[in-house]
């Protein structure tokens, strides 16, 4: 059975484009153009992934957000315009997956709608060995390599690595990562997490001005690459 | 005073037609009655008190002050008229880039969709398709600019501090500008163990912006080297390119809206970038400036006045 895709958007034109776009790679299309028909179609028909655009005119895109994650762990991939950051984050706070910036690109989207319908699939082993593009994570010496030459790590370092490494693709906002790496009370120290991206990218990254695995989401968080590539 | 009430009336009158000229309406009017005042106490007898012997004087008085109010307020209307000229000049370059800048990618589009719609040959319907996400790229390029300006001219940006590093501010730049800066070679020296409090996102289009100048218009390959640091409560940003150089009679130029230095004619660009850059600059009391460094090729700063403290480090 196909993967439904619940695209809630009060634009005809929008609803129009994505329609064939989603269909042509295989997913079966719902759609929805308030918040209110939003959660009536999340509740019958159980989409695998629900795409939001935060600017409906019924509800705010935050509140919907909080309402669908109430009773459901459906992904969601939010659509926002650009430099809305504080939205962005409040949004991913509030327990979206993923942000696309419009006006996007379909490749970009597919991207993400692909990493967001994963997480749902449940997650790999705690050991073992993770690659990216050169990059040979190997959890069980805590040992990396990058094409076959070792770069030593500090305990932390290898950790925040780690966690990025298993999630793929997906930004990580700020107050995620220094909860997962430092713990809740590390949540509004940003320094941290900054300090030690610096010297983990310097360490993996072939170019630290052109970073390769460790992706910035500017004002928002991080994202690991998919395949090492930018 | 040797000066007859005649001509000090005349004095104060220039007076108060100067600041007419030059300052606003109410500053005008407080001037107009300021020298009535003046040439009461002064001038008419008795002389050194508000009050007035001769009736006839009141005449002269409130004669005086009519004049100056009318005076004052005829200056006020000139300043305003220039005003509006010089915004209708800005809204009339606006309208002659917009016209040109929206029509050609819109045209391209057009046709080139008619096209896919048309033709049955893949090759085309490929080439036709990169065709119109080309120009689309341009348009939303061109739309970015022209919200981002409308923003400054509107006042709308609102500052947002938190506290951040020099590097996080060239990292956010550098992954604004993108794609634009893959045919250079990009150094960075951003390591700092002070943090800064102001709102990055301005910095960073700022700083983006003049990434993307640099990368525009020095040659692939070149090196573009950024530096950042914080000293005397301020954070200062160089972009170093490896350009031509700027020619001496843009430099003044450089910043306004729409203008296009000689050189940068023939290379694609809305003209827009720079005065965008010291709009978001400005917006936090910053400063930017260029010049020519005596290595060759071109520098843009940045300089932006913000609270300072060391990096606290787990």
């Amino acid at each position: 059975m196909s993967l439904r895709v619940l695209n809630v958007d009060d634009e005809p034109s929008i609803l129009a484009a994505m329609g064939p776009l989603l269909r042509s790679r295989g997913y079966e299309v719902l759609t929805a153009a308030s918040g209110r028909a939003a959660l009536d179609a999340l509740e019958h028909d159980k989409p695998d992934l629900i795409v939001l655009d935060l600017g409906l005119p019924d509800t705010d895109g935050i509140e919907i957000v909080r309402l669908i994650r109430d009773g459901s762990a459906t992904p969601i991939i939010v659509l926002s315009a650009r430099g809305k950051e504080t939205d962005k984050v409040a949004a991913l706070d509030a327990g979206a997956d993923d942000y696309v910036t419009k006006p996007f690109g379909t490749e970009e989207l597919l991207a993400r709608v692909r990493v967001a319908l994963r997480r749902t699939e449940p997650p790999g082993a705690p050991e073992g060995v993770l690659s990216c593009g050169g990059l040979v994570i190997d959890r069980d010496r805590r040992h990396v390599t990058r094409d076959g030459e070792e770069i030593r790590l500090t305990p932390k370092e290898f950790d925040l690595l780690v966690f990025f490494a298993q999630r793929p693709g997906r930004v990580l906002t700020h107050r995620t990562i220094l909860k997962a790496i430092w713990g809740p009370h590390a949540v509004d120290q940003p320094e941290h997490l900054r300090v030690l991206v610096g010297s983990l990218r310097r360490k993996i990254e072939r170019d630290t001005a052109r970073p390769r695995y460790l992706l910035s989401e500017p004002w928002v968080g991080y994202r690991f690459a998919e395949r090492g590539q930018d | 005073m040797n000066l007859s009430p005649t001509s000090a009336a005349l004095v104060l009158l220039l007076a108060v037609l100067c600041v007419a000229a030059f300052g606003r309406l109410w500053m005008a009017m407080a001037a107009a009655v300021a020298a009535t005042v003046s040439l009461n106490f002064f001038f008419l007898p008795p002389l050194g008190t508000l009050t007035v012997a001769d009736p006839e004087n009141w005449v002269v008085l409130l004669v005086f002050l009519v004049v100056a109010v009318i005076g004052s307020q005829l200056s006020a209307a000139a300043q305003s008229r220039a005003r509006e000229a010089a915004r209708g000049a800005l809204a009339s370059t606006l309208l002659a880039s917009l016209s040109h800048d929206l029509r050609t990618p819109l045209t391209a589009i057009r046709v080139a969709i008619g096209n896919l719609m048309d033709t049955a040959s893949d090759a085309i319907r490929r080439e036709q398709g990169s065709v119109a996400l080309g120009e689309l790229d341009r348009l939303t390029h061109l739309f970015d600019h022209i919200f981002d300006m409308a923003r400054i001219d509107a006042r709308a940006i609102a500052a947002e501090r938190q506290w951040v590093t020099p590097a996080d501010i060239v990292d956010a730049a550098v992954t604004y500008a993108g794609r634009s800066l893959d045919t250079h070679e990009l150094t960075i020296d951003a390591a700092s163990d002070t943090s800064i409090h102001l709102d990055p996102r301005l910095v960073s289009s700022a700083l983006a912006q003049l990434l993307e100048n640099a990368a525009r218009y020095s040659s692939p390959s070149s090196t573009i080297a950024v530096r950042a640091a914080v000293a005397d409560h301020e954070i200062r940003i160089s972009v170093d390119d490896g350009g031509p150089g700027l020619s001496p009679a843009d430099m003044t130029q450089l910043f306004q809206p729409f203008f296009r230095g000689q050189a940068a004619r023939t290379i694609p660009g809305t003209g827009m970038g720079l005065a965008i850059a010291r709009g978001l600059v400005a917006a936090q009391r910053g400063r930017i400036w260029a010049e020519n460094r005596s290595a060759g090729g071109a520098r843009f700063s940045i300089a932006v006045p913000a609270e300072s403290r060391p990096v606290a480090v787990a």
